[in-house]
């Protein structure tokens, strides 16, 4: 299949939304930058330099995304989720452990975590599913055993490794897809109490350590020391930025080390340490403009099968935004989900890449009918 | 909701959705917006205030690790306390200087440590322990510099010491600092990095135990990373003690008998599976882990000839030599191939198939019954069993004694052997089962391995009637104040089910083999007890093939095992002793001593 870039497709590129995304990334790499976090091991190289690098490699497969039509991602879209499982899979024997739970796979030097690309191939799955066993009057339950399926095989095995916050992540772009899937009534309020009902059940799935982290953001003050200590100091971080913020490079809390985890899932606090309230509030609204770019594209596609994959684009976004800020801010329990754009890590930079390029690439097909 | 009729061509039906969505998404990020509001303007000059004047440090305040004390409560391992020099990296401080500062303290020698360690970051809230164990004169000149020198300070750890040294190695084992291996791992949840933990033995075995919590505290720092304040204590509870099974001061006086040689011997309970002693040499002194071990030191221990890190008491596979022939007896006389006055008659050698197996005496045995082959340890005798006893058979016998199986001992590394059966030797080698290879099984050759705990737990069934017990080094866990917090009962791992005829003839051979005329055992006779046992002499091949001169002189393995006394058994003893002759002559004199000490200890006690 031939690469054809039409001109027409070049017009209708959604250039706000490519700009904003290069914008939070650049805003992501100096951030970083700030931290001054080095990357363990014989290299030494700087975290925000590797970054930099994913960043690179991210735009590439931005480019090449928005050239092939994504109908063309809809084709494999079985072959990548089936890839995905068995990367998934993998992880279990061969994987490398941190911090308590297994979630990377090492190749040729390159540590992926095979749970950040669950979560676009899972889009993709459903996505084409749906869209090839349209229903009318919208899905009822005899429709949505497959699609469970699809769902619960990933889930288990990302539970697993543990990890939570991939898991809920699946759970939720599973979940916002179906706004577009269209339940029938009685589905929806049986499901809707359904999913309720089961949060208790997940409960015992949880490892120990899950169960405390959530215990202690219930009540903060059950382990002044563990992950309630890691809450209070992201808190003190962020609230001390005041309006003006302390200056780039000027965060106390991050360079004496209070603050853990500071490149990777807290880097939100270090951003509003340094650049205050104001800087904060631009990275919500370019990060909402990102989101809401996505519900229009969603609801602008020609077909069943854009729509599907916007959202799901969309949804991978809003949600690890709304629960990694959330979590930073102590409104969430910590959960271990990365600030798009911002927080280090390729796999998850990569994913976010997908996702705004399949957005980009929806977009700029909605007027052309031609199959 | 219908949709998927006009989905494609009309977007516009789906605008109620679209805009519940939006509204959604303006939600949540309101709530956001709310939130920083109300942290970053709202309360932003409290935050401000905290977080540049008052410094929340957390420091972990480390437990008291349990104790480890013999079955006399006789401390082995015990905790003393020990001064590390322990660094807060400070913003804004000039590292050179200090350097400098450190360079004064520790002249005429340079610091332990580099200028690197002073400016690494990224290690959270752990401060980096620059020096473990530091001199009390280093101690003193650092207080009087305290001023300059931001971040630093002086913590009091405890470290442990191992009373026994070499001769306990083995069993307590030593400590280190968590691997990150061990770190990711999920049975050590909530260490953290520089956490202490066992690296081998009980120390290691019985960490969970041993190891209490650790308690933390929230300090107030100012900005030279001085504490300022104690703003809340979580205390650290400590670690509970072990007590074993082990008579430090026996297994020392054991240990003591293993100078310059290599081997294991065993003492244990015959009627409850309670390890007294357990001697490994050569060993190595646990004392040196504590502070960390130097690379050197550490190859030096791999790379040893006599590979003093391994426990041979449960990881030490030996040929059993004639201490496997009673059991060989036990299978001959109840599969029903001979009675205990079945006779053969030695002449020095035996010829089966195209091979003529020799009976270690040349000039042979003459006419032997079964209490004499024991007695005497007559290789022919059972050479002509392998002619109508399968090794199957044998191997039946052999596995309920629990060879070829775990003990179960309460420590890591045990190995199984193994008990070769005709199945066994086709799926490892792809070669069927030949008489000879059980000719070489009859005499506890071959492919036969044993550990030598395995060895005293049969003896010990043979003397206590038939009952497999679990060795057990722990006897008991106490808390702080010494009371009871669990016990560990005698654990019967099984019944060998042998008859008692059987059983009676086999006991009245290891009676022989010390107590008769010409016996292999002779010189573990005592006067006070009555000793029975088994000599074996195992013999080592490892000569090299082809060559014209072998290199060195490879010396058999001596083995002897006995129980006492021969009524109503106590102790029994097993000992191995690596290339130093015949079982007779070396293994069982040590045994009797083993066995004497035993009695003298015991008759001390009870006064």
């Amino acid at each position: 299949m031939a690469i054809k870039i039409d001109r027409r497709l070049f017009t209708d590129l959604n250039w706000s939304l490519l700009f904003v995304t290069l914008l939070c990334t650049i805003i992501g790499v100096v951030n970083i930058f700030s931290t001054g976090v080095i990357a363990p091991g014989v290299e030494q190289t700087p975290f925000y330099l590797k970054q930099l690098r994913w960043a690179g490699i991210a735009f590439i497969l931005l480019i090449i995304l928005i050239s092939i039509d994504y109908r063309t991602i809809g084709r494999y879209s079985y072959l990548i989720y089936v890839l995905a499982i068995i990367l998934l899979a993998m992880v279990d024997f061969v994987g490398h452990e941190s911090r308590g739970s297994q979630r990377w796979l090492n190749f040729f030097g390159v540590s992926i975590q095979p749970s950040e690309f669950m979560k676009i191939a899972m889009v993709f799955v459903l996505a084409k599913y749906v869209s090839d066993n349209k229903q009318k009057g919208g899905y009822g339950f005899k429709e949505l055993i497959k699609p469970l399926l699809l769902l619960m095989i990933p889930f288990w095995l990302v539970l697993k490794q543990p990890d939570l916050g991939t898991a809920i992540m699946i759970l939720l772009i599973f979940l916002s897809m179906l706004i577009v899937v269209g339940l029938k009534k009685k589905e929806t309020i049986i499901f809707s109490l359904l999913s309720v009902c089961a949060m208790p059940f997940l409960w015992f799935l949880l490892k120990d350590y899950q169960k405390i982290r959530i215990m202690t953001f219930l009540d903060p003050s059950r382990d002044p020391f563990g992950s309630g200590y890691h809450i209070t100091q992201s808190i003190i971080a962020a609230g001390s930025g005041q309006i003006l913020g302390k200056g780039f490079m000027e965060g106390s809390q991050t360079k004496l080390q209070f603050l853990p985890e500071q490149h990777t899932d807290f880097v939100f606090s270090v951003f509003a340490e340094e650049w205050g309230f104001l800087g904060a509030i631009l990275l919500l609204l370019l990060l909402l403009h990102i989101i809401l770019s996505g519900i229009k594209i969603t609801y602008a596609s020609r077909d069943y099968l854009g729509s599907l994959l916007a959202m799901g684009a969309t949804a991978i976004i809003f949600w690890e935004s709304v629960i990694n800020i959330g979590m930073v801010l102590g409104l969430l329990p910590v959960v271990g989900i990365p600030l798009p754009f911002m927080s280090y890590g390729g796999s998850s930079l990569l994913v976010v890449f997908i996702c705004v390029g399949v957005l980009l690439s929806v977009s700029m097909r909605r007027f052309s009918l031609q199959e | 909701m219908r949709r998927s009729e006009v989905r494609d061509h009309d977007p516009s039906a789906y605008r109620r959705e679209k805009r519940y969505t939006i509204v959604l998404i303006i939600v949540a990020f309101s709530i956001i917006f709310l939130r920083l509001v109300f942290l970053q303007i709202i309360q932003g000059n409290e935050f401000l205030e905290k977080s540049l004047t008052n410094a929340v440090r957390e420091r972990s305040l480390l437990a008291v690790r349990g104790i480890i004390l013999d079955v006399h409560s006789r401390p082995i391992a015990i905790n003393r306390p020990a001064y590390n020099l322990v660094y807060f990296p400070v913003a804004g401080t000039d590292k050179e200087k200090t350097w400098q500062i450190f360079k004064d303290i520790f002249a005429p020698e340079q610091p332990p440590f580099s200028l690197e360690d002073l400016t690494q970051e990224g290690r959270g809230n752990e401060p980096v322990r620059l020096v473990k164990n530091i001199s009390r004169l280093h101690i003193g000149r650092i207080e009087a510099m305290s001023n300059e020198l931001p971040g630093v300070s002086i913590e009091v750890a405890p470290t442990r010491v191992y009373q026994y040294g070499e001769a306990m190695a083995h069993i307590v084992g030593y400590l280190g600092e968590i691997s990150r291996e061990e770190m990711s791992g999920d049975n050590y949840y909530g260490y953290r990095m520089g956490s202490i933990v066992g690296k081998k033995g009980i120390e290691k075995y019985r960490d969970l135990i041993l190891k209490g919590r650790d308690g933390a505290e929230q300090i107030e720092v100012n900005v030279k990373g001085k504490g300022t304040r104690i703003l809340g204590t979580v205390p650290p509870v400590a670690g509970h003690n072990v007590v074993l099974n082990i008579d430090a001061d026996l297994q020392a006086e054991i240990y003591e008998a293993f100078r310059y040689r290599r081997g294991v011997a065993i003492v244990m309970d015959v009627n409850n599976g309670a390890i007294i002693a357990m001697v490994n040499s050569p060993s190595f002194d646990p004392n040196k882990f504590i502070t960390g071990i130097s690379e050197k030191e550490w190859k030096k221990l791999l790379s040893s000839s006599g590979n003093p890190l391994n426990n041979r008491a449960v990881a030490g596979l030996y040929p059993p030599a004639s201490l496997y022939k009673p059991f060989i007896a036990t299978a001959a006389l109840e599969e029903k191939i001979v009675e205990t006055n079945t006779s053969v008659y030695c002449r020095g050698s035996l010829e089966i198939g195209d091979n003529v197996f020799r009976c270690w005496k040349k000039e042979g045995h003459g006419r032997v019954d079964l209490h004499r082959a024991i007695v005497e340890s007559c290789d022919v005798y059972f050479y002509s069993l392998a002619k109508s006893l399968t090794v199957d058979a044998i191997a039946k016998y052999a596995q309920r004694y629990g060879f070829g199986s775990l003990t179960g001992v309460d420590i890591e590394g045990e190995r199984k052997g193994i008990v070769p059966t005709r199945e066994w030797k086709f799926t490892r080698f792809r070669r069927s089962w030949v008489v000879g290879d059980t000719v070489s099984v009859t005499i506890g050759q071959g492919y036969n391995t044993v550990t030598p705990l395995q060895l005293a737990v049969a003896y010990a069934a043979i003397a206590n009637g038939g009952t497999l017990w679990m060795p057990q080094i722990v006897k008991k866990i106490t808390s702080l104040s010494g009371d009871i917090i669990t016990e560990f009962p005698p654990k019967k791992m099984g019944e060998t089910g042998i008859s008692n005829e059987t059983m009676a003839a086999i006991r009245m051979g290891l009676w022989g083999v010390v107590n008769d005329l010409g016996g292999t055992g002779a010189l573990a006779k005592m006067s006070t007890v009555e000793v029975c046992g088994k000599t074996g002499t195992a013999q080592v091949v490892s000569m090299p093939r082809g060559e014209k001169k072998a290199r060195y002189i490879v010396e058999d393995h001596a083995l002897f095992a006995a129980y006492a006394p021969c009524q109503n058994p106590e102790i029994v003893a097993v000992v191995i002793m690596e290339n130093a002759g015949h079982g007779g002559a070396v293994a069982a004199p040590l045994v009797r001593n083993i066995i004497e000490s035993y009695i003298e200890r015991k008759k001390v006690q009870l006064q």
